[in-house]
């Protein structure tokens, strides 16, 4: 029978303390608020993007559900995001749907979680509730107390990857 | 006495140049010069689990368990939920 030193079965006990806090509070923040990794796999077709009902230039941009939620529609497309500003409230469920008619790109936006890849053929779904508390430290604020931040492409997608953005503007909860 | 009798290993043949040498001693004469604890205090010690390093363990623990938590709740969460 393997032989375990006293003070390592103590310390596997501290390991699986350990352990358990982080998975507790994982799991935790996965039932009670809903955190996990994006999973959506939905596929689209890239070459005929702009003829989709979806992703049609006119339907782009933000839509509000009536539940209150908000809907964000976006293509990133070297070297831009279109819309290029867009304006969302604070605190509300937002739901950003996004595809390329090219290459490979990345919607990353400072203050927030949000960041994911956008691959080619894919539509990418990332739910959010912006935090005003934490955008506001990120970005500009405005006298009515609206705060822009940009909206990067965080994967190099061409020579001018770096000159690729956006802006949001979130509105405060009030 | 001789140094099978004190129950310590001899040492010897350690010449030094000129006229010093050390011819013998054992290894109980030169415990007997850095440690005051008798054998069986020592045994004891040598026996006994080793608390400090279990303190020292649990100190990283602590704290490696205070930067995760910072880090999830106070960096990650607090910039909102995703899925």
């Amino acid at each position: 029978m393997m032989q375990v030193a006293p003070l390592e079965k103590r310390w596997i006990w501290v390991i699986g303390v350990m352990v358990a806090v982080m998975l507790g509070s994982i799991l935790f923040t996965a039932f009670a608020y809903h955190a996990h990794p994006p999973g959506n796999v939905e596929t689209v077709d890239s070459t005929r993007l702009h003829l989709t009902e979806e992703f049609r230039e006119d339907n782009l941009g933000v839509t509000t559900r009536p539940d209150g939620s908000v809907l964000v529609t976006l293509v990133a497309h070297r070297y831009g995001f279109t819309p290029k500003h867009i304006e969302i409230p604070a605190g509300k469920p937002v739901t950003f749907r996004v595809a390329t008619p090219d290459v490979l790109h990345g919607l990353h936006i400072p203050g927030t979680n949000i960041n994911t890849m956008v691959v080619p053929g894919y539509i990418s779904v990332v739910n959010a509730v912006i935090n005003y508390d934490e955008v506001v430290k990120h970005g500009e604020l405005a006298d009515n107390g609206s705060v822009t931040v940009p909206v990067f492409c965080n994967e190099f997608c061409g020579l001018n990857h770096h000159f690729m953005w956006g802006e949001m503007m979130i509105l405060p909860d009030s | 006495m001789t140094a099978d009798e004190c129950g310590g290993i001899l040492l010897q043949g350690l010449l030094l140049p000129g006229n010093f040498s050390i011819t013998s001693a054992t290894l109980h004469d030169k415990e007997m010069l850095v440690s005051k604890l008798t054998r069986k205090e020592e045994q004891k010690i040598l026996e006994s689990p080793p608390k400090g390093t279990f303190v020292l363990m649990l100190v990283f623990a602590a704290l490696f368990m205070v930067c995760w938590l910072l880090l999830y709740f106070g960096r990650y969460m607090v910039l909102g939920p995703i899925n």
